[in-house]
Order: C-alpha cells, then sequence, then structure tokens
C-alpha cells in the first residue's frame, strides 16, 4: 500500500536548487535510507518531506492527500520526526519528553490523560529507556538521548517516522542498539521508516530501499541490493567501494 | 506498578507540597503588604483619619499595582523567554518596554492621553512594532541569535531613549509627565489604573497558562515542535502579542519598570525545572514578592523622599544579568 509520495519535489535558495526535482513513493512498512555526501540534500529532502520547509516546486502526498491540505496536528497524527538530538539542551525530564509525543491528539489546553501516560509507559518500555524516566534530558547519553527521541515518536504512533542521522556520533555498540531498535519497530509495527545514514553497510544491513542523491539530484532510487553495487557507491561517493560476502561495505580513497 | 500508578502517586504527594508552598508565598506576600503599607514618607501607627486616608487613597492602590505588575511583567519574561529560546530576554532588554514608552509619551505630546485608553493603546502599537523589528533583525536563518537579539536590543533601547529626549526636549511643557516613564514610578496610582493593568494581566496570565505546554514544545526547537503538532508560526505570534499588550499596560501606568521578566523566571527555573506549566504561577508570586520589596526599598531608602522604583530594579537585576552573560560565557569555554 502507498503511503508516502513525493512528486518532482524541488526546493530552490537564492536561485539555486538545494534539491532537483526529486520523485520516489514509499510502500508502508518500507525501511527507507537516504544516503549521499555532505551537502547533497538529504536532511532539506527530509524537511520538504515533513514540511518543516516548503518545497518551491512539487508535491508531496501522505495517503494520497497532498500534505499542504493536513494540518500541523494532522499531519503530526502521520509522520513523527527524530531530528537530532543535540539540538535539545532543556532540562526537561525524559518522561516530559516522552509524553510531548502526545500533544498532536490532544486538545490545545488539555492535560496529559491516563490513556496518554499508558502510550508513553509502552514506549519507554519498548525503547528500554522506562528506568530513565526521571532523568533530565540533558545528562543522558548519546545513544540513550536517541532512544527516548524514538520514545517520543512511538509515543506519537505514526505510520511514517523519519530520522535525521540518528547514529551520527554513537559507537558502534550503540549505532547496532539504535538500529535494531528501528528495525524492530517497522516489523512489529509495520511504521514505515525513513532515515538518514551515513554507514553504507548498516543501510545494506537494515533498509529494503535506497535513495541515493548527489548535488542535490536523486542518482537512485529502488530496492536496496540493487542501489548499494559496489559501481553506484563508486559513482556517487568519488571513492574506492568493495563489498565483502557478509554485506559489509568497504571504503578506500 | 504501572507508570500512571507511580505518576498518581507522585502527583498526590506533589499536590500537597504544592499547597504547602503556596501557602508559605501567600503568607510572605501578606506580610511585605502590610510592611508596604505601614512604612513609608509617613509612618501609620495610631490610625488618624489622616492615617486612614493615605492608607486607602495612596498605599493600598499602590501595594495592589505593585502586585499586578510585578507578576504581569515575571510573567512576560518567563514567555519572552521561551519563544525566543533565549534566557537572556525578557521585555526591558530587548527594548519592547522602551518602545512602548516612546508610544506613551507620543500619545501625550499628541494629547491622546484625554482618552480612555489612549495612551496604553499606542504604547501597545509601539511595543509590538518593537518586536516585529526585533525579530527580523535578529533572525539569522530559522534561529535568533542571543548576540544580534541583546545587540538589537540594545539599538532599540538607544534609538528610543534619543527619540524620547528629543520629544523631551521639544514638549518641555510635558516633560516631567514624560520622564515617569523612562524611570518607572508608581507614586500618585489610582484605583481605576489598578484595575485596568489587572484586568489586562489577569486575562494575559490565564491565556498564557493554558499556552504553557505549547511553549514547552518550543524549547525543543521550532522544526521540533512542528513535528509534535504545534502550530509554530501561530503560537509564537498569540503568545508575543499578549505579553507585549500586557507589558504595554504595565509601561502605560507605572513606567519602565526593568529586570523582573529577567530575574524572576530565572530564579525560579532554578527551583521548579524548565516546565512552563510550573514557572508561570510561581513566577506570578516571585515576580509580586519582588515588586513589593523593590518598592518599599525605594520608598523606605531616602524617606521621606522615594527612588523611581525602576532604579532598585536596574541594580539588582544589571548585575544579575553580568552574572547570566558570564555562566554563558563560561559555557562557550568548557
Amino acid at each position: 500500500m502507498e503511503i508516502l509520495k513525493a512528486e518532482h519535489i524541488s526546493l530552490k535558495a537564492k536561485e539555486k536548487f538545494i534539491i532537483k526535482d526529486i520523485s520516489f513513493t514509499l510502500e508502508k512498512g518500507d525501511f527507507c535510507c537516504v544516503v549521499g555526501m555532505n551537502g547533497s540534500g538529504k536532511s532539506t529532502l527530509m524537511k520538504c518531506l515533513c514540511r518543516a520547509v516548503d518545497t518551491s516546486e512539487g508535491s508531496v502526498f501522505i495517503r494520497e492527500k497532498n500534505i499542504k491540505k493536513y494540518s500541523v496536528k494532522e499531519l503530526a497524527k502521520e509522520v513523527s520526526v527524530v531530528f537530532q538530538s543535540s539540538d535539545i539542551n532543556m532540562d526537561f525530564s525524559v518522561l516530559q519528553i516522552v509524553l510531548m509525543g502526545r500533544m498532536p491528539y490532544q486538545k490545545i489546553f488539555e492535560r496529559d490523560k491516563q490513556e496518554d501516560l499508558l502510550i508513553a509507559e509502552q514506549a519507554l518500555r519498548e525503547t528500554n529507556t522506562l528506568h530513565l524516566k526521571d532523568r533530565l534530558f540533558p545528562s543522558l547519553s548519546g545513544g540513550e538521548k536517541q532512544r527516548v527521541l524514538i520514545a517520543r515518536s512511538l509515543c506519537q504512533n505514526t505510520p511514517i517516522m523519519f530520522l535525521d542521522e540518528p547514529i551520527a556520533s554513537l559507537d558502534v555498540k550503540h549505532q547496532f542498539e539504535v538500529m535494531e531498535l528501528l528495525h524492530r519497530i517497522n516489523q512489529e509495527k509495520q511504521v514505515s521508516i525513513l532515515l538518514i545514514l551515513h554507514d553504507l553497510s548498516l543501510a545494506l544491513q537494515y533498509s529494503n530501499k535506497v535513495i541515493a542523491l548527489k548535488h542535490g539530484e536523486m542518482k537512485q532510487f529502488g530496492a536496496t541490493n540493487n542501489i548499494l553495487t559496489k559501481e553506484n557507491i563508486e559513482s556517487l561517493f568519488e571513492v574506492k567501494a568493495e563489498i565483502t560476502n557478509n554485506n559489509n561495505i568497504i571504503l578506500t580513497h | 506498578m504501572s507508570l500512571f500508578c507511580i505518576i498518581f502517586a507522585e502527583n498526590s504527594k506533589r499536590k500537597l507540597k504544592k499547597i504547602f508552598i503556596y501557602l508559605i508565598l501567600i503568607i510572605v506576600i501578606v506580610a511585605l503588604c502590610f510592611v508596604a503599607c505601614m512604612f513609608g514618607s509617613v509612618d501609620i501607627g495610631a490610625m488618624t483619619e489622616q492615617d486612614v486616608y493615605i492608607l486607602r487613597q495612596i498605599r493600598i492602590p499602590r501595594v495592589l499595582m505593585c502586585m499586578v505588575s510585578g507578576g504581569c511583567l515575571a510573567v512576560c519574561g518567563t514567555v519572552y523567554q521561551a519563544v525566543f529560546r533565549n534566557p537572556l530576554s525578557d521585555p526591558y532588554i530587548l527594548g519592547v518596554s522602551s518602545g512602548a514608552s516612546l508610544g506613551a509619551s507620543l500619545a501625550i505630546v499628541l494629547g491622546l492621553d484625554a482618552l480612555v485608553l489612549g495612551v496604553p493603546f499606542m504604547a501597545f502599537l509601539m511595543a509590538l512594532a518593537t518586536v516585529f523589528i526585533i525579530m527580523k533583525l535578529s533572525q539569522v536563518g530559522n534561529r535568533m541569535h542571543i548576540t544580534t537579539l541583546l545587540l538589537a536590543g540594545i539599538s532599540i533601547n538607544f534609538l528610543f531613549s534619543a527619540i524620547i529626549s528629543i520629544i523631551m526636549f521639544i514638549d518641555r511643557e510635558d516633560m516631567h509627565k514624560i520622564y515617569f516613564w523612562t524611570m518607572g514610578s508608581l507614586s500618585g496610582v489610582k484605583y481605576s489604573d489598578v484595575i485596568t493593568v489587572a484586568a489586562f494581566s489577569i486575562m494575559g496570565i490565564i491565556v498564557l497558562r493554558l499556552y504553557a505546554k505549547q511553549m514547552n514544545a518550543l524549547l525543543l526547537g521550532d522544526m521540533s515542535a512542528q513535528s509534535i503538532g504545534v502550530n509554530v508560526e501561530k503560537t509564537k505570534r498569540n503568545i508575543l502579542i499578549i505579553s507585549t499588550l500586557m507589558t504595554s499596560a504595565v509601561v502605560s501606568y507605572c513606567g519602565v519598570i526593568g529586570f523582573i521578566g529577567l530575574v524572576v523566571p530565572h530564579i525560579v527555573r532554578l527551583l521548579v525545572g524548565e516546565d512552563n506549566r510550573r514557572i508561570i504561577p510561581y513566577s506570578i508570586f516571585g515576580g509580586i514578592i519582588f515588586m513589593l520589596s523593590a518598592d518599599i526599598v525605594a520608598r523606605v531608602l531616602v524617606a521621606p523622599s522615594e527612588l523611581p522604583i525602576g532604579t532598585i530594579t536596574s541594580m539588582i537585576g544589571a548585575p544579575f544579568f553580568i552574572y547570566l552573560l558570564y555562566n554563558a560565557k563560561q559555557k562557550l569555554h568548557f
């Protein structure tokens, strides 16, 4: 079932295209990675897809409805976004952050109800962060912060989840921990996930679709195994690549 | 035990603690009100006819105005800090009070003070214009940077002070009236003034308290707030208009009283955390206590004369502002 569709979207700034003519479709339950070099337009694409910035041309559809026709609240029930955690430096507790995920379901002046607390509890359990509920967010480690933000996304209970480099600056153990968590959410809840990723081996291991960007243009889109080939990676990243038998990608200059 | 049960139990305990703290704060305020009513250029004790007159016509309206304006300015500071995502924002530092003061001065020069709400209306218009100028000047990309925000505020403050000086120079007849706005004063406050400012303040505070959850979301950043369903532009606009209206109402009747909106929310935040749902009510109490104390000091320090209250709040607030800047610098270093 088609859940997200981008049709010829472009974003211009000062007469220069930041992203240009991007079109693709995601199905329910897809796990899609956006790859590309720095400055290729990955984060901009994600911002356009969640209407954080308006596109100059083209349209984005969720369940065949243009996202411009959704109210902010309606859109927040369809798409949850995990931006990079370094942006949050306020002393909110983990529980407060996670409960904010219930805001799309509450009236503007409504308090947290029992139902909201139960959903938050479930999200904290699923991300193994229940024991952190009273800790202040800035005091958490990078991996814990990402898990808490994913818990907030779960609390939002959306069919689509966007993540902007969720494993950047994490050590290898925590990278796997976060990727496993996302994989589980994707498999068990059939949540469609679109995430920006620099690690091509992890993209090959976990995703079923890949969007490859270069200089703001979509060079390739399709099944991961067809896109992340030696030739494509070499042309995309301008390095030498080798794919091992156990799906590890080794890049050399 | 489920999270709901734990939180329910915690909330019951917290409610008791909250009631206890509120009681203590109310006792402190009542005590300060008593002191503020009894002491001043004339000490009241025997309750002669003259004492009763002073109490009813001068001291009580003044104390009431202190409470209303103190609570109002503290809440406005809280709101500005949430909207600008900047702990150094308050209506005074950003020049919004100066804008309101300029509006009030213009209203006097143009003879609008003869109209009902003529002065507050002009003060509000100029204050609102200042907010938008500040926002435009300090916005770099999607964010408002601390340096540009403060520089914009300082520049606006200088500019408006210069214009007010020119107005005072040209229109010497109204000079004393305008001078009052630049220093802040509560002398000569009438009950009708208190009622007007209270109406704006109470309505404003109720609405802003209802927006507290949205303000919390704004602290996460505009994009994060939007992703959890907050209409960022609309929320910011509504909150800023309401708080600017409240500031203008206070400035119209009490002049520019600085730093309350900076000092009080900071202290409250240290005590109760970042949640605006808690900061707003405690800021009201904090603002009242701060303002009453400053007024008592202003009246007692050089009795039988009195200092403008704005000078006292600035004497406390400016060093506090320097301390906050110093802290910000330390954070940048380490």
